[in-house]
């Protein structure tokens, strides 16, 4: 450009040219766009400096951009004024102008000058000034921007031209075209979006434009928006039938009427017609299935019908014949049992079948507040009050061919084999305690203790008769179907012993492990199964949410602890076992691993093996000595006596070469890599607990290599293995710290002084001695770290409304099973 | 009954030197022990059969009185057999007769002076107490009168009575022995044994008879390790020059592999606190050499001077072999004291040689809640057993398994310093924890400050300083020791040992001035980076 004739110079002024690194030039003007999270800061010189690098670094990338390499709408406003011929065609870029009106005229009196500043920084400061009569146009901002925003569009690149597009309405809101401009902008975007199948995108832009012109088109070959959006609409619906998400579906078709209210009636009507026609298929099947006598198939059928649809005509009776014909529950469960025991210590699983085949020969009725509740079936059990006798009385004439009443004799003999010491069953604290056992009648057994015991008969909790690790045939209702061990899938029928003692039927129940309890939550909303045995922890939110299922928590608590094998000689140092503790962020793993963040009550991390109980109240708690905090997560202490524990390996071997007489001092020996096996049942929480403590190990120092147990397992088969985790059942800490400490136990510990405490536990005569063995025995697994405790965590089981007779504060989801009933679901 | 007794040439003239000698065995047992009391030479002595010569040299200062005992070594055993024989149809009304005259012949055959051997049908009674019916109902709980004095009466001048029963099982003949000692007045173990053909049951009875007969000797001298012993008889068992295995010794010789159990039989007054015969219980003797008729043996016990010293002149000491009757004897712990409780959950151990011949111990097992733990035979006749319960060993053992059904041995109960051991092993834990752990702070807390990272050192001092110090530790240390505290003695100072042993410890490496230092650390590096602080 240059000066011409014509501009005058009324108030022009020389000043210095300003540096040009200088930035602070007027105001920055910030755009945000939205690309991929990276805000960009963009200055009027053009200057663009990465807010990734505003954020993290000290120094951004700077990149100078010349104005003609911004679009419009990245600039500053400014005008633009057009001369004639005589002034070369000029045009001039200035500053806003200062114009009547804030327009330009239309006849702009002659004579008249317009006054302006250019936008060059180095002339800014000058007023010039030139006559109406030799600008050919005037060009204010908002139009040109107007005008790039149109390019855009019409090159389908809204990425840029919504910047414009937001300037505009934000600051230009009357700017001639505007608004037609606006509606194609959307439209065009609308469109772009639905070629490209982002629904939703499509869906929040139409909405806009529906709000503005419901019929707009940018010509009349174009459907009209609202058409668009019925397309958008009618898409997103069909692909939610399409996915069988019919639940969504419905959520959407809702959505769609609240929303737009009749407008979209026809395609709410449409999916809807297509979504009873699928629910009308399964109902087809159902009654197909029925007719030939496919229990199975029915179920699946009337479970898919249901899922999409329960008032479907006709439904509701279709489903009440196949449940009445073939009644089926089927439970998803984390593991099965190859070894059922209703008092198992280690594996949920264990006991839940255990309860589900086997008698116990006395039951544990609850929880009271010293220790547990028990007593007989089909009869009373009384403990005098010196706690040295304890009576027994059976109605033997009480009819319950489920359960029959135990004979008198029956009941003597398991007592006293129980005290056997040659019996593989024997409990040792009952061969001290047991004096004699008397038959005073037919309905009567006296026994009599040679001491008194604080809680004698929680001794004999146990099966009524040998189960032989869980081979022996079941003596309640079900039985397994023989099938393979490693199926995914076990039913269970009800004996035809009991189907012909009983005029009733019991559902058969089909318990499906699942790998995944996102897969499983998926399921039970979706009705394919009836009931989630063991829910996870973080799903228990979401699941108590849904209005069709019952969650419930068991009364007793799981202790998840990892048991060291002391094969390994490092296991057997307690400053390495220490070091696994606080080298594992075990804090972490509950909160966020396995609560997904949310809290649970009676979920926390654990000092002892034994129950902290789900509140306060609980007196599940009364063996864990609250005064013992867990071990802290520290890394680097960790890492410490990792290295400790490394030194002391060494010194062993050396002392073992001098004890075997090999000459002079070894050699220097070579790092040692420390490699271990951690074994653990099958289950979410095992898994995922696993997986993070593999990574944190590797942290300090310490590799460690998983071994998923098969379906059913809880403890390996051989000693291949360094660390167990074990998901430990603990009923009654009075009788089970033995099971778990003792030298036979299942931690197989081979410590004295644990000895003697459990040996001082089994002679208590009265609760206060009883809770200080206890508390001994807390404190001494607790220093030495026998075992490593993890947390504890409440268990929680879901099911769907239509199974009834499951009962409350279950210790076991078989508790009650005899008493199951299936019902068609209402609708609530 | 008339007893018909075939001896052979010899031994009809040994029997006529006997009778001819000066020594008069007299049926009254008490007025030979009243003779010794007296002032006779006492069992310790030799032979009191001296030259004129000699007596003159040799006579006490008071009147000799007539001695009527013989030399010990030349003393035959007196035995009884008393038979006790069930009524059967097998066995015809000359069976008993048959019996009695085989088992004395036997006897006779295999040792003719070691033992005199007298076989009876056995008494119906005796002063009241039925013998016969009593033999034959329940053999291995037995006992006689509970008066001493009726005791020797009824053995008259037999040393040993050895009752024998026989019993028709099936289509066998179940033979059952057991002795009874006079000199020791002691039961031995029950022997049984069994036969199928009536011809050879004379046989197996002799069998009993030898399985159940204990040989005797007299402990000449003792000191902690050793004792020297003469067995009875000695000088009248016939035995080779030179043997091998095939040799089979009378039941009166003492073989090398036999085990002697000492006892102390107290000459004096009786005294009503204290019995006749003393055993020395948990005291074993086993054969180091012979010397000539004496033989050496090496003392084993759970105390350590038994037999250590010179006999008092109103004790006679003796030794019996212990011959095992049964397959296992349970052992019973009870704590020491007078409020004797079982000891349960206590280790039991056993020395083996390995293959190395280097001793191992091997665990036998726990005792039960009565303190009991059963020893199998089948693991040796012969055991040192260790007992220990936790870490320390709390007695030792020597046993002759199948000696007795059961048998007591008292141990000091130190659960209380068990507990202690645990308590200890705990603080120990924490200790390394917090050393590891000041350590590790202090490192990091060094590192920062060269960092110049000046805020994050003050942050780990002070996280350092709010660590236990050795003040505080040592206090937990007190209230922890306040938690065992035993009433014995010997165990309480055990556990103030261990105790005090962690206090040395904790001295040793917590260092309290390391906080001081690394603050002078800090304040110098902080001066030398030229920062001002408050």
């Amino acid at each position: 450009m240059r000066h011409s004739q014509y501009l005058r110079y009324p108030n022009s002024r020389r000043a210095g040219r300003p540096p040009r690194e200088v930035l602070a030039w007027g105001a920055i003007c910030v755009l945000s766009i939205g690309l991929l999270g990276t805000s960009t800061l963009i200055s009027d010189r053009g200057l663009v400096v990465s807010a990734s690098a505003q954020e993290g670094t000290d120094e951004g990338e700077m990149l100078d951009l010349s104005l003609s390499e911004m679009s419009i709408g990245e600039r500053e406003p400014f005008d633009r004024i057009y001369l004639n011929a005589a002034n070369d065609n000029a045009v001039l870029d200035t500053q806003p102008l200062e114009l009547p009106g804030g327009r330009v005229p239309e006849n702009p009196p002659a004579g008249e000058w317009l006054r302006f500043r250019l936008l060059d920084p180095e002339r800014s400061e000058y007023l010039y000034e030139v006559p109406w009569a030799a600008i050919v146009n005037v060009e204010r901002y908002p139009d040109m921007l107007l005008a790039e925003a149109k390019e855009f569009v019409e090159a389908r690149d809204f990425d840029k031209a919504f910047p414009a597009m937001s300037r505009l309405l934000a600051q230009y809101p009357d700017t001639k075209g505007l608004d037609r401009m606006h509606r194609e902008f959307l439209y065009v975007n609308a469109r772009q979006l639905l070629d490209r199948e982002q629904l939703d995108e499509a869906i929040i832009v139409l909405d806009e434009l529906d709000r503005l012109d419901p019929t707009y088109r940018p010509s009349n070959a174009d459907p009209p928006s609202s058409e668009l959006l019925a397309t958008a609409l009618n898409e997103i619906v069909g692909q939610y039938v399409r996915d069988t998400e019919f639940d969504r579906a419905d959520e959407y078709m809702t959505l769609i009427q609240a929303k737009y209210g009749d407008t979209q009636n026809a395609i709410i009507d449409r999916w809807k017609g297509e979504i009873e026609k699928v629910a009308l298929g399964y109902m087809q099947q159902a009654q197909q299935a029925l007719d030939a006598g496919d229990g199975r198939a029915a179920h699946q059928a009337v479970r898919r019908m249901f899922g999409i649809l329960r008032d479907l005509d006709g439904g509701r009776e279709l489903a009440a014949q196949v449940l009445e014909r073939f009644p089926l529950v089927i439970v998803a469960v984390p593991n099965a049992a190859s070894k059922p025991d209703p008092n198992a210590l280690d594996g949920w699983s264990r006991r839940r079948m255990g309860t589900l085949f086997y008698r116990t020969l006395i039951e544990a009725r609850g929880q009271g507040q010293d220790g547990g509740v028990y007593d007989v079936e089909h009869g009373q059990l009384k403990v005098s009050d010196d706690r040295r006798t304890i009576t027994v009385e059976i109605q033997s004439d009480a009819q319950d061919p489920l359960r029959p009443p135990v004979g008198v004799y029956e009941f003597s003999r398991r007592l006293l084999d129980l005290a056997d010491s040659d019996h593989p069953e024997v409990v040792p604290a009952w061969t001290r305690l047991l004096d004699q056992v008397e038959i005073e009648s037919p309905q009567r057994v006296r026994i009599d203790l040679r001491f008194p015991h604080v809680l004698p008969e929680s001794l004999v909790n146990v099966p009524l008769t040998s189960i032989d690790g869980g081979a022996a045939p079941p003596n309640l209702v079900y039985e397994p179907v023989a099938g393979d061990p490693s199926d995914l899938e076990r039913r269970y029928l009800p004996r035809k012993e009991m189907l012909d003692a009983v005029e009733r039927g019991w559902p058969e129940i089909t318990e499906q492990i699942f790998n995944s309890h996102l897969d499983a939550v998926a399921a039970i909303e979706r009705a394919d199964i009836d009931v989630i045995e063991q829910v996870f922890p973080a799903d228990v939110p979401r699941l108590r949410a849904n209005a069709d299922l019952l969650v419930e928590r068991y009364q007793l608590p799981v202790i998840h602890v990892l048991i060291p094998n002391r094969r390994n000689v490092l296991m057997q140092y307690p400053a390495f076992r220490r070091a696994l503790l606080y080298g594992t962020n075990r804090e972490m793993i509950l909160r966020q691993v396995i609560l997904g963040g949310a809290p649970l009550e009676g979920a926390d991390l654990v000092s002892g093996p034994f129950p902290i109980g789900v509140d306060e109240s609980d007196p599940l708690n009364y063996g864990y000595d609250f005064r013992l905090e867990p071990i802290p997560y520290e890394k680097r202490l960790g890492q410490a006596l990792v290295g400790l524990s490394k030194i002391q390996f060494a010194d062993q071997l050396e002392a073992e070469r001098v004890a075997r007489g090999e000459a002079g001092p070894a050699e220097d020996a070579e790092e040692l890599d420390i490699e271990l096996v951690l074994a653990y049942p099958h289950g979410d929480v095992p898994r995922l607990a696993c997986e993070t403590m593999v990574k944190q190990l590797q942290s300090i120092g310490i590799k460690v290599t998983l071994r998923p147990l098969p379906i059913g397992e809880t403890l390996p088969s051989d000693d291949d293995w360094d660390l167990l985790y074990s998901e430990l059942v603990i009923s009654e800490p009075l009788v089970d710290a033995r099971r778990l400490l003792a030298e036979d136990g299942l931690a197989a510990l081979d410590l004295p002084p644990v000895e003697l405490a459990l040996r001082r536990l089994d002679t208590s005569e009265s609760w206060g001695r009883a809770r200080r063995a206890l508390y001994d025995l807390h404190m001494l697994t607790y220093n030495d770290v026998s075992i490593l405790p993890l947390w504890q965590l409440p268990v929680y089981h879901a099911r769907r409304k239509g199974l009834e007779g499951v009962g409350n504060n279950l210790r076991s989801l078989y508790d009650n099973v005899n008493s199951w009933n299936l019902v068609v679901e209402t609708e609530e | 009954m008339k007893r018909t007794i075939k001896l052979s040439t010899v031994s009809w003239l040994l029997l006529t030197a006997m009778v001819a000698a000066p020594w008069l065995v007299s049926a009254d047992f008490a007025r030979r022990l009243e003779a010794q009391e007296t002032g006779a030479e006492s069992a310790e002595g030799t032979s009191t059969e001296t030259t004129g010569a000699e007596s003159e040299t040799s006579k006490p200062a008071e009147p000799p009185k007539p001695v009527i005992d013989k030399p010990w070594e030349f003393d035959s055993y007196r035995v009884t057999v008393w038979i006790a024989v069930e009524d059967t149809p097998l066995l015809g009304p000359s069976a008993l007769t048959d019996l009695t005259d085989q088992v004395e012949w036997l006897a006779e055959q295999v040792d003719l002076s070691g033992w005199i051997v007298t076989a009876s049908l056995a008494p119906e009674a005796y002063q009241g107490t039925p013998i016969r019916r009593a033999m034959l109902r329940d053999l291995e709980s037995m006992a006689f009168s509970e008066s001493r004095e009726d005791r020797l009466a009824m053995a008259g001048d037999a040393d040993k009575i050895i009752m024998l029963t026989v019993k028709s099982r099936d289509t066998k003949f179940q033979i059952e022995a057991r002795e009874y000692d006079v000199l020791a007045d002691m039961m031995g173990a029950l022997h049984r044994n069994e036969c199928i053909h009536q011809q050879r049951l004379a046989r197996h009875c002799y069998r009993g008879v030898a399985d159940a007969f204990s040989p005797v000797a007299r402990i000449q001298d003792s000191d902690e390790r050793t004792a020297t012993v003469l067995p009875r008889a000695a000088g009248l068992i016939v035995v080779p020059e030179s043997y091998d295995d095939s040799w089979v010794p009378p039941p009166t010789y003492i073989k090398d592999t036999d085990i002697l159990i000492p006892m102390v039989r107290h000459t004096g007054r009786l005294q009503l606190n204290r019995p006749e015969v003393e055993v020395k219980s948990w005291t074993c003797l086993m054969l180091d050499h012979r010397e000539n008729d004496e033989l050496v043996y090496s003392v084993q016990s759970m105390f350590r001077t038994p037999l250590a010293g010179r006999t008092a002149r109103r004790q006679q000491r003796i030794a019996m072999v212990a011959k095992p009757g049964y397959d296992h004897t349970s052992i019973a712990l009870v704590s020491t004291g007078q409020d004797k409780r079982p000891l349960w959950g206590y280790r039991v151990f056993r020395i083996e040689l390995d293959s190395m011949g280097e001793e191992v111990p091997v665990l036998v097992g726990k005792t039960d809640w009565r303190g009991e733990i059963e020893i199998d035979i089948a693991d040796g006749v012969f055991q040192t057993l260790y007992i220990k319960n936790g870490e320390r060993t709390l007695g030792r053992l020597p046993l002759v398994v199948g000696h007795q059904s059961r048998v007591e041995a008292p141990v000091l109960s130190d659960d209380i310093r068990l507990r202690a051991e645990g308590v200890i092993q705990g603080l120990q834990s924490q200790f390394l924890d917090l050393v590891a752990r000041r350590e590790v702070i202090a490192k990091r807390a060094r590192y920062r400050i060269e960092q110049k990272e000046f805020d994050g050192a003050r942050e780990l001092i002070d996280e350092i300083r709010g660590l236990p110090n050795i003040e505080q530790f040592t206090l937990t240390i007190e209230q922890q020791r306040r938690q065992v505290l035993s009433n014995d003695s010997r165990e309480q100072s055990r556990i103030d040992a261990m105790f005090n042993r962690l206090i040395e410890l904790l001295a040793k490496y917590i260092d309290d001035g390391v906080v001081g230092e690394l603050d002078g650390e800090l304040r110098a590096a902080e001066e030398a980076a030229g920062v001002t602080t408050n």
